[in-house]
């Protein structure tokens, strides 16, 4: 055993060292896959982050909007006031876009939201054309944009919460 | 390939079962249920002495894409139908009055409030 020893100590030693090396190179690659994970899962939380706060302030857009229509429908300036439902619904449209993290039952009050607004937009374009104003459902409208508003604001709330958390 | 007939068949069998949610609009004749990224909405409109039946399907950005109607009838429908019989669905003169009646039913929660009216009487 000895004999073999002095005669291969210089392959066993590098053998040995060519271990060690392994070992080091390995770690060394574990500790920047992690790093890279890391960032990478870090960059992915800041992207939905900033998509959230898109969706936030979209809404927000649209409830600002909503609550503008209504001092329209208050004052009884519907051709001023359907000027802005196409806004209404194209804000809430970017809201669904941009965050694609949105839950199945908001994507569908969103959608709600949209057709309900067009449906208004038709209801008062026709009586604008018909020269019949105001609507004949005046407080079905006022109903239904109190409706999606409150919906609007209950969904901006459940983002915000969410976010809050994902910070915490 | 589906057919809007095919989709007023599903809806009124989804309506039967409760499984839609039908929403009252802004339109006092016209209700909606959205379901995804697609809506459905039935109406009803009156031409002097009939009224007729529109079912529409709406795409994600709430615009009309497919539209099913009934001729117009003199027939006043409520007094016609059995709601949720098992009758077999007849045409779209047949079912769409009847998605009708039960989406309105559903959107204003009609039971519950002939429920409560009931209360409010038996208890006088």
């Amino acid at each position: 055993m000895l004999e073999w020893l002095r005669e291969n100590w210089v392959d066993l030693l590098s053998f040995i060292l060519t271990l060690v090396g392994l070992g080091i190179a390995f770690v060394q690659v574990k500790k920047a896959r992690t790093a890279a994970e890391a960032a990478s899962e870090a960059a992915k939380a800041t992207q939905e982050a900033l998509s959230k706060s898109l969706t936030i302030g979209d809404l927000m857009k649209a409830i600002a909007l909503l609550e503008k229509v209504k001092i329209h429908h208050r004052a009884d300036k519907w051709e001023v006031a359907i000027e802005w439902y196409q806004p209404i619904r194209a804000a809430l449209a970017d809201a669904r876009a941009k965050y694609p993290g949105l839950q199945q039952e908001q994507i569908r009050q969103i959608n709600s939201g949209i057709a309900q607004i067009g449906i208004m937009g038709n209801e008062v374009e026709q009586s604008l054309r018909s020269g019949r104003l105001p609507p004949a459902n005046v407080s079905g409208i006022a109903e239904r944009l109190n409706s999606i508003q409150s919906m609007l604001e209950s969904l901006v709330s459940d983002l915000q919460m969410t976010q809050s958390k994902s910070r915490g | 390939m589906a057919n809007i007939t095919e989709i007023a068949k599903l809806v009124l069998e989804r309506t039967k079962e409760g499984r839609l949610a039908w929403e009252a609009t802004a339109d006092e004749n016209s209700y909606l249920a959205t379901l995804g990224n697609q809506s459905v909405r039935i109406s009803r409109s009156s031409l002097p002495g009939s009224v007729y039946y529109v079912f529409s399907v709406l795409n994600k950005d709430g615009r009309e894409i497919e539209t099913l109607s009934t001729t117009p009838s003199n027939i006043w429908i409520n007094s016609v139908l059995e709601l949720g019989s098992a009758t077999p669905l007849g045409t779209i003169n047949d079912f769409l009055p009847m998605i009708f009646q039960l989406a309105l039913r559903r959107a204003m929660d009609v039971d519950k409030e002939l429920e409560e009216l009931a209360k409010i009487l038996s208890a006088r």
